[in-house]
């Protein structure tokens, strides 16, 4: 696409654009001063070795986000398939799409509502729950709008070739939506482990997730320790994307 | 299976709201007293300013999304090789917290001057939803075929006008999908008002939370999102009819 | 596929299963000496879980969500008024902290609990003005500051119906409890021609925002602003003439708290004489320990600001019950509604 040299030029800065304050926080976190800077340190990350704190957070907030990853991926495919290539009830189609007409706001003090009623106990599980079910809304809606696109004459004829619907799905179906499956369980867990909202609304003692406690640690200005874990879970990310990269390359050249 | 999945959302998600439905006809108290009343739809009156101005944020900030996000996602599409890679750099800004990305612009717009503006908001709205543009618009053009673009400039048309009159409309469950998400996402936002925008002009996000923990008035809460919902959903009724006369 | 099972398994495997005594506590942030809570833990054996909420709501909905499981809460004192009646506090056993004889007089058998029976006394605190003087030069005693143009985009108020309705309030002498709809309505007006000046409406970061220099005078919390004040001397607190706030919020134990003696055992350490004066002299509120007095920073005790001899023209907030609609209704229109 020759012509569209401009179209791409405001996607590479684009791209740039999104790493603009990742940048400033990298830079931060070797600052020895809290504003200006004052020269280069390791000061924060020494602080942060002994924050027990902000790991016990870390450690919450993956696992939550993990878990709730894998079942909201789960129930978003099924939910994408039966919308797309089954018969459903107005009932189901607005059902499935009601958390994404939801603020966070409401999800969380509704789950908590609900919580309270049927007296659940506050804590990781009950954040974890309440994560599947609004994560795997924005599963359904990224793999449905992939799924739509499929053309349906292979499922067919791989059903005239005598396969069953469940072969169909696994041999057929589930293959080409490979992409919009990691793209969404990608997005699946960005929302979980950067969530706020919810997870303030529906934990309990001991499943303080990081955000929250980030929150309640930013009174005085980001206190430098969280530019640290950030700049630390930041390369973190990309070494673990790197190591899948190069031990399974199959994962990323699709 | 179909049973267990509804039985599911209609648990987790249905019972809730109801709840919240059912709360938004009760009366304040401590939480709430359970006796009829119109009370929190009557106050909900007041709140006309809050809502016009988060639609108004949640427009703009999904048009540019748009804007910035379909570049993007050409830019992804266009390389086979890196395709992964840069999905991967797209949503990897997420794992370094909300917050935290949000402070490091409160250093950027101060320098710039900014802080404390509509703009402050708007520039941060974008910055934080524009993946969930990106995301489904790539979603869309993995499929779509190229040649069906150059098509239409092989019979004349320029580059732009293909791409509104032909890409766009191929892809358009990726861009309905967007504009979804970064609409919504951005109508019931408050963090970023706060902590970019100072507070100064409310949003319905600020609002509901103010309700529920700041004046423990839940019914109040409830109804204000009982109406945030309906408003969202005309939205989006409206969206609908509109694209479809389009075609 | 399998990485990410692996990885789950680790991590679910890595819960540890501890014999230590277990005590949650749930405080608000930054309330604490850093290392209160280690020290703490180190002395009694104690493996404590440490969470945050960030207003007094926040905390009563967690807890009127019956399964928090707190042992230890910090409320402040209207809220104090609302657990009692709501029955969500459990009576303190005084024969476990005998500390108790540390606190003030003056801060016990308050209306909000009567004979000091189920909670107590934290610290205390006062909104007040937090000026940086380098910026503001001239001497600062009244909340009329606020409405001095010279400092156009250089203010911060508190987000709070009560709370920013003050300097409204008593400027024009009346109650920051009023339940008086000409009263309020006539703050409200103050309030939106002062708007123009502020440079935002927080409870929270105007410490950020007075370090950074985005505003220069803030209405605050006087604690936080002292602690800003330890960042950048140049920082001052100003308690105005006409009057305001006191807050004072107290150590509590749910009902239904799984460990009543663990927090008994803590609450008696935080009342120890060089433990509260340790807290007060981080955190910067002023403590109602008489006997931690001897131990504290002497900046902060001749501060007339953090300690002021005089507590008369300030006044508990307290439930004004329906006119609470007023004030947010005014509020809201403030705020741009």
């Amino acid at each position: 696409m020759a012509k569209l040299w401009y179209i791409k030029l405001i996607g590479y800065f684009a791209l740039l654009f999104l790493y603009l304050p990742i940048a400033v926080v990298i830079v931060m976190s070797f600052n020895s001063g809290r504003r200006e800077w004052e020269g280069f340190s390791l000061i924060w990350y020494q602080r942060l070795a002994s924050n027990t704190m902000l790991a016990d957070a870390l450690i919450n907030s993956l696992k939550v986000g993990l878990i709730s990853t894998v079942f909201s991926t789960i129930l978003g495919v099924i939910v994408a398939y039966y919308l797309i290539r089954t018969r459903v009830s107005k009932f189901f189609k607005m059902l499935v799409s009601l958390p994404l007409y939801i603020p966070d706001i409401v999800l969380g003090l509704s789950s908590l509502s609900l919580f309270v009623l049927i007296s659940f106990p506050l804590s990781i599980w009950s954040i974890t729950l309440a994560h599947i079910t609004f994560c795997s809304a924005f599963v359904a809606l990224v793999v449905s709008s992939k799924l739509a696109l499929l053309d349906k004459k292979v499922e067919l004829a791989a059903k005239d070739l005598g396969a069953t619907d469940r072969q169909t799905i696994i041999g057929v179906v589930l293959p080409q939506l490979k992409g919009a499956i990691i793209a969404a369980a990608l997005l699946s867990f960005t929302l979980s482990f950067d969530d706020y909202v919810v997870a303030s609304f529906t934990g309990g003692p001991g499943s303080t997730t990081l955000p929250v406690r980030i929150y309640s640690l930013v009174k005085f200005g980001v206190t430098p320790e969280i530019n640290a874990l950030s700049t630390i879970l930041f390369i973190a990310a990309i070494s673990i994307a790197l190591i899948v990269a190069r031990v399974d390359s199959k994962a990323f050249t699709r | 299976m179909k049973k267990i999945v509804q039985g599911w959302y209609i648990l987790f998600l249905l019972i809730p709201i109801l709840l919240v439905v059912f709360c938004s006809f009760l009366t304040k108290g401590s939480p709430i007293d359970f006796s009829f009343s119109l009370e929190g739809y009557k106050r909900t009156l007041h709140y006309g300013f809050p809502f016009l101005r988060s639609l108004g944020y949640a427009t703009v900030v999904s048009f540019l999304c748009l804007l910035i996000g379909f570049p993007t996602a050409v830019v992804i599409v266009s390389s086979k090789k890196w395709r992964a890679m840069l999905l991967f750099l797209v949503i990897l800004p997420f794992w370094t917290n909300f917050l935290v990305r949000i402070y490091g612009w409160k250093i950027i717009l101060r320098q710039l001057d900014l802080l404390g503006t509509p703009w402050a908001v708007i520039i941060g709205l974008t910055y934080i939803y524009l993946p969930f543009m990106i995301l489904p618009l790539y979603s869309s053009l993995e499929r779509f075929d190229s040649r069906i673009y150059f098509a239409a400039r092989d019979l004349g048309a320029s580059g732009l006008q293909s791409i509104i009159k032909v890409v766009l409309p191929c892809i358009s469950p990726g861009v309905r999908v967007g504009l979804l998400f970064v609409f919504i996402l951005t109508f019931g936002d408050f963090v970023v008002n706060d902590l970019l925008g100072g507070a100064k002009n409310a949003m319905i996000g600020s609002s509901i939370r103010d309700a529920y923990l700041l004046s423990r008035n839940w019914p109040l809460g409830a109804s204000l999102t009982v109406v945030s919902t309906l408003l969202l959903l005309c939205v989006f009724w409206i969206g609908r009819k509109w694209r479809s006369s389009g075609t | 596929m399998r990485i990410l099972f692996i990885t789950i398994l680790i991590f679910v495997l890595g819960c540890k299963t501890d014999s230590k005594k277990e005590l949650r506590i749930y405080n608000w942030a930054n309330y604490i000496g850093e290392s209160t809570i280690k020290d703490f833990e180190s002395e009694f054996g104690y493996k404590v879980t440490y969470d945050n909420f960030s207003s007094n709501e926040e905390l009563l909905a967690k807890l009127q969500a019956g399964a928090s499981g707190y042992d230890v809460i910090v409320p402040s004192d209207y809220m104090v008024d609302i657990m009692r009646e709501e029955n969500l506090l459990a009576p303190l056993d005084k024969a476990k902290i005998p500390n108790f004889k540390n606190i003030s007089e003056e801060y016990l058998n308050k209306p909000f609990d009567p004979e000091s029976k189920f909670c107590a006394p934290y610290h205390w605190g006062t909104v007040g003005l937090g000026i940086n003087t380098e910026h503001v030069k001239e001497e600062v005693t009244s909340w009329s500051i606020l409405w001095d143009p010279k400092y156009k985009g250089k203010i911060s108020i508190l987000d709070d119906p009560r709370s920013g309705f003050i300097p409204a309030l008593t400027l024009a002498g009346h109650s920051i409890n009023s339940t008086d709809k000409g009263q309020i309505d006539h703050a409200k007006r103050e309030m939106l021609k002062q708007k123009e000046l502020v440079f935002a409406y927080t409870s929270d970061q105007y410490i950020d925002m007075l370090g950074a220099g985005d505003i220069w005078i803030a209405q605050g919390y006087s604690g936080d602003i002292l602690q800003a004040k330890k960042e950048n001397p140049s920082i001052e607190l100003i308690l105005p003439k006409e009057g305001s706030e006191i807050a004072l919020d107290l150590l509590c134990v749910p009902l239904k708290a799984p460990n009543k003696d663990g927090a008994f055992e803590f609450i008696n350490y935080i009342l120890r004489a060089e433990v509260a004066a340790s807290i007060a002299n981080e955190i910067r509120y002023a403590t109602p320990n008489k006997a931690a007095k001897d131990f504290l920073d002497e900046n902060l005790v001749n501060d007339k600001n953090a300690y002021p001899d005089d507590l008369s023209s300030l006044t508990f907030l307290t439930d004004i019950g329906e006119a609470q609609e007023i004030y947010d209704t005014a509020w809201l229109e403030v705020k741009g509604g």
